[in-house]
């Protein structure tokens, strides 16, 4: 079986199939992260497709020992959100009701799962921008704390202190304050 | 040196995350142990609130074909391609390209992913066809029928999910579950809501006049007029309840089925994560009961008691309860009567 570095290698010397295991790999991740940052269910799945596009465009460019491949498409899919809020200039907050969640059908289940995702974008919004990159890339897109580090440029220890003071936040936001935490 | 409590924290939430217990992980750091227990219940509750956020699997597999059309545009054009300048050419040549390949490609990726787990990179197109073959159903019964089948094919995803220690994968597919789960019960509903616009049988007309206690005339005029009327139901109908029949028990099956590998997949997962499947065992239990509660329950013994309060009386005001066997009741071909024509119960109060 081929390791992830020989896949990226292949994919960057243009073999389409090892593009595609990367995509198929890293897809529903970059479209969590992007969906938590502008909560439209029809912009996350223009900017995603879009991500994945400028990704192909650039693979040729790749270089594994600068960067691994999943902080490599995060970084992409970073710039692209900055890039698409600056576009629309005053931030077009999605309503509560386009708030997208697999579930649909019931509306007492809906209402209850949007109810807390939008929660969830509520309390990560009032973190300081650091800590809310950290959790949304470690709890949301489930990147390691290594990929995380590199995506974000930060040494591992200043990920995981963020990472920690982050959900102490979360916490607190959520839940409001017990025991001091 | 002594660790300091944001690597603790990490070291127990990638442990949590390969299936150790919050409370073995938390015995490792006993120094940090409460604020250790808050921080991973918090950490964790994150991402559940976060799970049901997922591309749509059909929006995943045009997406898919999209990316396939941009790759064989890209590897034809000899001009460096910007995405920026999406202009109508481009996006004509990409959607022609797009349909080529989804031509060529659908019939083997749609046969290689009926197989496909959620931790395989087909598994989305497996839910894209699900969700074709779903919406390509016309009857509600029949779409039950097929949610009960994926509910059963997610059942076992999970304990294959968990037998792999893949905990995300397992949340991820329990959301899943729980809503076709949702829409076993939404089909069979909506199924009900157009079997009880069926019209009844005459002999409710006479139940209600009998019930009221009032045998005049006028009633007993339509006792005899319903009788008369009453036709033998037809082979066609039987037909129908047969099947209709055939296809609970089905749905029962497969969801008693799902139950049990559900169960048995419980111990497989992480502590953290044993309210989800049980939450989905429940709901599960909740949709098979209701099929039970209908089969068990033919309409011809109930047709008698459904609207007698406790003390044997009769609530007029509450119309007859229906579901999907009280077409056992009907002749389809005697369209007279029924919970809203002309004979119901409510007109005949009314006369």
């Amino acid at each position: 079986m081929l390791s992830e570095e020989q896949i990226v290698r292949r994919a960057v010397n243009g073999d389409r199939e090892a593009f595609t295991y990367i995509y198929n790999l890293h897809f529903d991740k970059v479209y969590r992260y992007i969906y938590i940052k502008v909560r439209s269910q029809i912009e996350a799945e223009d900017l995603t497709q879009e991500v994945f596009i400028k990704a192909y465009e650039g693979i040729r460019n790749y270089r594994w020992k600068e960067l691994p491949i999943t902080a490599w498409l995060f970084r992409i899919a970073h710039n692209h959100v900055i890039d698409y809020i600056r576009k629309i200039s005053k931030e077009k907050r999605a309503d509560l009701s386009e708030a997208d969640a697999i579930s649909g059908g019931d509306p007492v289940y809906m209402t209850e799962q949007n109810f807390e995702i939008y929660e969830l974008k509520n309390a990560l919004e009032k973190l300081p921008d650091a800590q809310r990159e950290v959790a949304t890339l470690r709890f949301i897109s489930e990147l390691s704390i290594s990929e995380v580090a590199l995506t974000l440029g930060k040494s591992e220890g200043t990920v995981k202190a963020l990472q920690f003071n982050a959900i102490a936040s979360l916490r607190k936001l959520l839940y409001g304050k017990i025991n001091g935490y | 040196m002594a660790i300091k409590i944001e690597d603790a924290f990490n070291d127990c939430f990638e442990r949590m995350m390969s299936g150790e217990s919050l409370e073995s992980c938390i015995s490792r750091y006993p120094q940090y142990a409460s604020e250790l227990d808050l921080m991973l219940r918090t950490s964790f509750d994150v991402k559940r609130r976060a799970y049901p956020i997922q591309p749509r699997p059909e929006f995943k597999y045009w997406a898919g074909v999209r990316m396939q059309g941009v790759q064989n545009y890209l590897q034809k054009s000899p001009l460096p391609y910007k995405s920026s300048s999406y202009n109508l050419k481009r996006n004509l040549a990409i959607t022609l390209a797009a349909m080529l390949v989804f031509i060529i490609a659908t019939t083997t990726t749609v046969a290689a992913s009926s197989d496909a787990m959620p931790d395989d990179p087909l598994y989305g197109v497996k839910l894209a066809v699900e969700q074709i073959q779903v919406a390509l159903t016309p009857n509600e019964m029949d779409k039950a029928e097929i949610y009960a089948k994926l509910t059963e094919k997610r059942a076992i995803e999970i304990a294959t999910m968990a037998d792999k220690g893949k905990t995300d994968k397992v949340m991820a597919t329990t959301e899943i579950m729980n809503y076709q789960l949702q829409q076993i019960e939404q089909n069979l509903a909506k199924y009900e809501t157009a079997a009880s616009t069926i019209p009844a049988p005459a002999r409710w007309s006479t139940i209600s006049d009998n019930q009221s206690g009032k045998t005049s005339d006028k009633a007993e005029a339509t006792i005899k007029i319903t009788e008369t009327n009453k036709q033998p139901i037809t082979q066609e109908s039987q037909r129908n309840i047969a099947s209709i029949n055939k296809a609970k028990d089905s749905i029962n099956t497969r969801t008693t089925k799902s139950i049990t590998i559900l169960e048995n997949a419980m111990n497989k997962v992480p502590e953290s994560i044993k309210s989800n499947i049980n939450e989905t065992i429940d709901r599960a239990k909740t949709t098979s009961k209701h099929l039970i509660r209908d089969i068990s329950n033919p309409p011809d013994n109930r047709s008698t008691t459904d609207n007698k309060t406790d003390n044997g009386t009769t609530n007029l005001h509450e119309k007859p309860k229906l579901n999907t066997l009280d077409i056992n009741r009907y002749d389809n071909n005697d369209k007279r009567s029924g919970p809203n024509g002309p004979d119901d119960k409510d007109n005949i109060k009314k006369r």
